[in-house]
């Protein structure tokens, strides 16, 4: 059955055009969406399954012979993060609909912004890819000004703008690969791009990289990210974080270890020092902010130099400590952004999960990240490098330790007993709590995570055989 | 295996694990019903985990994470058994006492009952998170219930959460014990880098001395040494004290400051491969016992005594470690025994008296053995433990600790017998402070409930003074394991001149010494106390906290704000990227142009046009103007596509121009006057800049565009595939049969984008306004 | 409610913008139809479409161009060409072709009617059209409404373009 493929997109989008119309305040039409961003979910978990047993599938619309039509293709990389994305937007919409929606178009939104996630991580096309960036980058601008609060547009604002920037620069960089390589299909992308002079690849893998940073928020492109986190209405910032986020991880794995393998190597020292430049600089700025949503967002900016260290030392190591500290930054960010908001029993535990979990404090799943993390700096090589790495990677998680127990602290702790708030509704305490007990779960049995990232680095290194 | 024996071992865990909950759910059910249900589970554990141990112990290791090699590795060896022990069998008495100490400490601050189950569902996270600790033989998963204890043990310090000094100790006990945690963590992975296994019992095969394992080992080391508060990072400990009484005496006994030296010993098999990491040990063992010790000697506020009493009595075990060998071993398994009841008894002591009293302060307190006379003689008999006095269980455990110096060598004999001194004189000054001397205040009938569990204790103190056999068997079986060998200890008293007699004698006279002559030294130890508060690791920490936070709000300052510093902060670091590219890579023969002909002329002078109308733009200051000239560009580049035999792109070129256009004036109309007039406005070193930052990011545009154009095209271009397979798809026009067949699902994508924006557009300006 | 027609605009240029509005759409129509044999396409077909009706809101102002009824209807419109788009790309699904098969398959005959085609694509690209006209519209209109709700806009004239100046 490859149109399992397509179907996390196809409901989700079809659904999406469906409700576009009709009054998204209605609850019946929330839990329709919400409906259909399960059936998404569960196509994409039965895709995985599938995957991880036999391999990629693929299918070309419209019943082409590849290269013409469109190919899209589902492999254990993309499934995962199609999974964990789909998800998080899942779990926050729903919170969402719990609280009450207040804007007509939000399920359809939502829905299409699932629908562009799930297809950009199930193409192997590269302009197909641009298009459903398009899709879900162009729903994550207006969701940003949900509630039209002036916060909430302003952020919208820059969000749309400093990343259209980004698109443009993404775009350019597709073009510039088509010309080289006569081709849109990933796979032969990345067959030809061998035969090219690394000069005229190096200025368009920049171009890329550059567009996917600056789509995770990686200093020093990150200047628009903690505005547009601190401004947008909470389960959107859950949403942002946690799913829409993973397009820049998921592209620098894909275009980089997948497509560019040469370009990225040659560049690994720039990634390697961006990345940790960016792990020190994003928990330095978190550790004395005190809006919650603020040290969070510092805090993204910090563990994406996790993901780009990853990257940079590279090999099944690497590659695996990116996919599951994507993984696990995405889980842990839509945790605390929907805990951050809520107040009441239970609340301040699915914080306090939350907190020890970018912490790397066991049994949260966090922990598996950071232990992803020093395996990978003890496999970069030399004693040297790998000690530097080590050293940072520590004095970033002693960071975190400062800054996500002083907000924890500040925010729940010293709070609760002043009961000046109402407290939110019980079933959105539920849902927050269910989410951190899932992080403890999979912290508690992290073996599927560690397969889906051995998995997903295996596959990115037999591209480069 | 067999099926019952793998239960029998995991029964323990299983039982120290599931209190937690248990008692929780019960407190929500019934708040009163938190500390009963909680106390049997205790009782419980501590029945199963000694079934368990007179059975045999046992193993379980299965598969936990294979991809990892993780293995879910516990076994209730002698070490395991020893603290698993303590941890159920002290936890079950400070239950039973907290379940009457609680509602009065919660009744000082009228506190819900409710409050309680919160107390209990951590105290006995804290015992279950000890009990796992105890058993696991795999580092990871020791790893986990080590950060176990400290999450336990943050919450149970920031219990009076609405007490900002007791958020600040949990913090800090936090930060010390969790960050260094992560050292733990290190070692554990750098040894696995090299022998490709968690497992303790396999590493400790498969070690060589060497730096690798120093490395290792001082890392998990330092884990260890900061969770039984050695010096330099002791200060946790008596900042912890902001904690309920009842949390103290588990913390300080059985559970927090216990897990560290039970790290040391289960990883002793590694460390002893190393003499470095032994001499370090020693060192900070020495230092803690004479820090804790002096201080301790120092301080008014009960607690605080017994906190610095703490660092120096667990500087002694790990200076047993450092002295290493089998009476090293043995003798800091039984010395964590005999300190475990005495403290915990002493703690348990302060509370009641605090409780009755209203006072926590020795200056404050005195001649109580007259009111509460059980409670003096069990809480003398623990002091007399601590101080090692005969007929009780701690003589042993100080002719134990004399036995090991001495094979070490006089300069450690003598530094144990100094230790040995301090203690009797700060145990002295604690017990005869409270019982002793003129009666300050009143105090009538404690509860039983505050009593009887010091007395136990104080009961299992003689006892183990009268009949050592039981706790010398389980700290033997417990050394076994910390030395990796067969060893055997026979405490017993002997009335002759040996020298470990001799060395208790001058114990004795040394510390009687100290204490008759304390005006004469208590000016100098305060002195002592009050520089290590200047310039001592506390500080270190208080001010490196205050930094970091100055530092991060200096860098905050720092970061751009406006939307056109955003634009710009994307734009120069790429093109700077770009240009670093370009130089680094070999450029021979790639920036090269082609010949121009005479059939350029119309496309030369198109893009002559457009490089007009993009200069022009930097010229304006009007807003339409701007716009107006800008759409000139894009028609110029319809004009191109028309020449380059495009049509249908022409014609949607032409088209979304005009339309782009007239929206764009439109929006224009939405912002404020004053705003766009303020654009306009712009002073001219603004205007300077963005024309630096146009030129960037033009410069590095044209860079890539150059960069690949100058490639040739690849030779088999999808394009001609397409153009070939037009006539299949019924079609004459290729480019629609490429929007609507070939890649339709784009053009469905762009569509969907198209039907988003106006979604956007119509959310948006429904509030009337663009903000 | 009268239409707020200012003196600027003459009632010629009123007419004239008035009786165009039809020949726009049956030319945007013929773009759409032709498509497969020569260049045009939905999209292309959309926005002449739109800019007839751009027209009408330059010339007579916006209530007045409002009483269309495509006007009125706009998002409507680009519902329901994104739904009918979608549903030629998800229809194949069912027949357990791909997604975006079109019919007939390659190979097969077609049924000519005039130079138009029957074939999916076509109704693909009639889905285009109508998002395409549906979105510049229903934009035109919000960006219209939110100005006249500001300065009660009624057409050009009444004041410069450039408020800058």
């Amino acid at each position: 059955m490859t149109t399992l493929v397509i179907l996390p997109a196809g409901i989700a989008w079809l659904l999406a055009a469906v409700i576009a119309p009709l009054d998204g305040r209605r609850p019946l039409w929330g839990w329709l969406a919400a409906t259909g961003l399960g059936a998404s979910l569960l196509a994409v978990v039965l895709l995985l399954v599938r995957v991880l047993r036999e391999g990629p599938v693929e299918v070309v619309a419209g019943g082409w012979p590849e290269g013409v039509g469109i190919t899209l293709r589902a492999d254990v990389l993309g499934a995962s993060f199609a999974a964990v994305s789909l998800a998080v937007v899942l779990v926050a919409f729903v919170h969402e609909v719990l609280l009450g929606v207040r804007s007509r178009t939000f399920p359809a939104l939502v829905l299409f912004l699932a629908a562009g996630l799930s297809g950009l991580f199930l193409t192997g096309d590269i302009f197909n890819f641009y298009v459903f960036f398009e899709i879900s980058m162009t729903a994550s601008y207006i969701l940003t000004g949900y509630r039209e609060e002036n916060s909430q547009v302003r952020a919208a604002f820059i969000f749309a703008v400093v990343n259209l920037v980004g698109s443009v620069m993404f775009l350019s960089g597709i073009a510039g690969l088509y010309h080289l390589t006569g081709s849109l299909d990933m796979e032969v992308v990345a067959g030809r791009i061998g035969q090219v002079e690394l000069s005229s690849i190096i200025p368009i893998a920049t171009v890329i990289f550059v567009a996917f940073s600056l789509k995770i928020g990686l200093f020093p492109f990150h200047f628009w990210l903690p505005a547009v986190y601190v401004g947008s209405h909470a389960p959107v910032a859950a949403i942002l974080s946690g799913a829409v986020a993973n397009i820049g991880s998921y592209g620098l794995l894909r275009f980089g270890a997948d497509v560019l393998p040469d370009a990225l190597s040659f560049g690994a020292p720039v990634v390697l020092v961006l990345g940790v430049v960016s792990i020190v600089y994003g928990a330095m700025q978190a550790v004395s902010r005190h809006d919650t949503s603020e040290v969070m967002a510092y805090s993204t900016i910090g563990q994406v130099g996790y993901i780009l260290v990853a990257l940079a030392v590279g090999g099944p190591v690497g590659y695996a400590a990116a996919v599951v500290y994507s993984i696990v930054n995405s889980l842990n960010k839509a945790l605390v952004f929907l805990a951050a908001q809520l107040r009441g029993p239970l609340a301040g535990a699915a914080f306090a999960v939350g907190a020890f979990s970018i912490a790397g404090v066991p049994p949260a799943v966090g922990f598996v990240g950071k232990i992803a993390l020093f395996k990978t700096s003890i496999e970069a090589g030399g004693l040297l490098e790998t000690t530097a790495l080590v050293v940072l990677i520590f004095a970033g998680s002693a960071l975190s330790f400062v800054y996500a127990f002083q907000v924890y602290q500040r925010a729940f702790l010293a709070r609760e007993y002043r009961n000046n708030k109402r407290p939110s509704p019980r079933a959105t305490r539920v849902l927050a709590i269910s989410l951190a007990a899932f992080v403890l779960a999979v912290g508690l049995w992290p073996e599927p995570l560690l397969v889906l990232g051995t998995e997903s680095a295996a596959l990115l290194l037999e591209g480069l055989r | 295996m067999t099926p019952p024996a793998t239960l029998m071992v995991l029964l323990p865990l299983v039982l120290a694990l599931l209190a937690a909950p248990a008692a929780m759910l019960a407190g929500v059910y019934r708040p009163r019903l938190a500390a009963p249900v909680g106390t049997a589970f205790a009782a419980l554990a501590f029945s199963a985990t000694a079934l368990a141990w007179w059975k045999g112990g046992g193993a379980v290791n299965v598969a936990w994470a294979p991809t990892w090699d993780l293995r879910f590795h516990v076994a209730l060896d002698g070490l395991a058994a020893l603290y698993a022990l303590l941890a159920t069998g002290v936890g079950f008495l400070v239950l039973v006492y907290s379940s009457r100490y609680l509602p009065l400490h919660l009744g000082h601050g009228d506190r819900p009952e409710s409050e309680g189950t919160r107390f209990y569902g951590h105290m006995l996270l804290f015992m279950g998170a000890m009990v796992g600790l105890a058993m696991a033989q795999d580092l990871v998963l020791l790893f986990l219930f080590w950060d176990l204890t400290a999450i336990a043990s943050y919450y149970l310090i920031a219990f009076d959460r609405h007490d900002a000094e007791a958020r600040a100790a949990a913090l800090m006990a936090l930060l010390v014990t969790g960050v260094t945690a992560v050292l733990l963590l290190i070692g554990a992975l750098i040894l696995y880098s090299a022998y490709g296994t968690f497992s303790v019992p396999e590493l400790a095969e498969l070690v060589e001395p060497g730096p690798l394992l120093n490395a290792a080992g001082l890392l998990i080391a330092v884990a260890a040494l900061a969770k039984s508060a050695q010096v330099p990072l002791h200060f946790w400990l008596p900042r912890a004290m902001a904690a309920p009484t009842p949390v103290s005496a588990y913390l300080h006994s059985a559970a927090m400051v216990a897990a560290g030296v039970l790290l040391l010993g289960r990883v002793y098999p590694l460390l002893q491969e190393s003499r470095i990491l032994l001499d370090t040990l020693l060192v900070v063992g020495l230092l803690s016992m004479a820090v804790g010790g002096v201080l301790a000697l120092t301080q008014d506020v009960l607690k605080q005594l017994l906190a610095y009493s703490t660092i120096s009595q667990y500087g002694y075990v790990v200076f047993l470690y450092g002295l290493g060998g089998e009476y090293g071993a043995v003798g800091a398994a039984f010395y964590v025994i005999a300190h475990a009841l005495a403290k915990c008894a002493l703690f348990l002591t302060a509370g009641a008296v605090t409780e009755e009293t209203g006072e926590d302060r020795l200056s404050e307190l005195g001649g109580l053995r007259k009111p509460l006379p059980l409670l003096a003689a069990a809480s003398g008999a623990a002091s007399a433990g601590l101080a090692a006095l005969p007929l009780t269980i701690g003589f042993f455990k100080d002719e134990l600790l004399f036995g090991a110096a001495l094979a070490r060598g006089p300069l450690f004999a003598g530094a144990a017998v100094l230790g040995a001194a301090l203690t009797l004189a700060y145990a002295w000054r604690f017990w005869a402070g409270i019982f002793l001397g003129e009666r300050r205040d009143g105090a009538s009938n404690p509860p039983a409930a505050l009593v009887w569990p010091v007395v136990a204790l104080g009961g299992l103190v003689l006892l183990g003074g009268l009949w050592v056999e039981p706790f010398a068997r389980l700290a033997e079986a417990a050394g076994e394991v910390i030395y990796d060998a067969p060893a055997s200890i026979e405490p017993a008293y002997h009335l002759d001149l040996r020298p470990e007699n001799l060395m208790a004698l001058a114990t004795f006279v040394l510390g009687a010494l100290l204490i008759f002559s304390r005006p004469v030294w208590v000016g100098a130890a305060r002195g002592v106390a009050w520089v290590g508060g200047k310039v001592g690791p506390e500080r270190l920490y208080e001010s490196s906290i205050e930094g970091l936070n100055r530092f991060s709000d200096r860098i905050h300052r720092a970061e751009v704000r406006d939307l056109r510093s955003r634009v710009a902060a994307i734009l120069l670091p790429a093109g700077v990227l770009v240009g670093l590219g370009i130089l680094v890579t070999p450029t021979d023969g790639v920036y090269r142009a082609g010949e121009v002909g005479w059939h350029d002329v119309p496309l030369l002078l198109a893009l002559v046009a457009v490089t007009l109308a993009t200069l022009a733009s930097t010229l304006t200051r009007r807003h339409v103007t701007l716009a107006l000239v800008f759409s000139s560009a894009g028609y110029v580049l319809a004009a191109l596509y028309a020449f380059l035999g495009a049509p249908d792109v022409a014609l949607v070129a032409v088209l979304i121009e005009t339309l782009v256009t007239l929206l764009f004036i439109a929006t224009l109309k939405l912002i404020p006057y004053k705003v766009l007039h303020r654009q306009a406005e712009l002073p001219l070193r603004l205007t300077r800049r963005k024309v630096y930052i146009s030129v960037v990011a033009g410069a590095f545009a044209f860079a890539v565009a150059w960069g690949t154009l100058s490639q040739p095209a690849a030779e088999s271009s999808t394009a001609e595939e397409l153009i070939a397979l037009a006539p299949e798809a019924h079609a004459k026009d290729v480019v629609t049969v490429i929007l609507a067949d070939f890649r339709g699902l784009d053009t469905l994508g762009e569509i969907t984008v198209v039907a988003l924006v106006l979604l956007g557009v119509v959310t948006l300006l429904r509030g009337g306004r663009l903000r | 409610m009268s239409a707020p027609i200012n003196n600027t605009t003459s009632i010629l240029t009123q007419t004239v913008a008035k009786l165009l509005l039809l020949p726009t759409f049956v030319a945007a129509f013929a773009i759409l139809v032709k498509g497969y044999a020569q260049p045009g396409d939905g999209f292309s077909a959309g926005v002449v479409a739109s800019l007839g009706v751009l027209l009408q809101y330059l010339v007579l102002g916006r209530r007045e161009a409002e009483r269309l009824v495509t006007v009125r209807n706009a998002p409507t419109i680009a519902g329901a060409g994104l739904l009918l788009s979608l549903s030629v790309a998800v229809v194949p699904l069912f027949l357990g072709d791909p997604v975006l098969t079109h019919y007939p398959r390659p190979g097969e005959d077609v049924v000519y009617l005039g130079t138009l085609e029957l074939i999916t694509p076509v109704l693909f690209d009639l889905g285009i059209f109508f998002l395409v006209f549906g979105f510049a519209v229903g934009a035109i209109g919000a960006f219209a409404r939110t100005i006249s709700e500001q300065e009660e806009y009624a057409g050009p004239g009444t004041e410069q373009l450039e408020d800058d100046t």
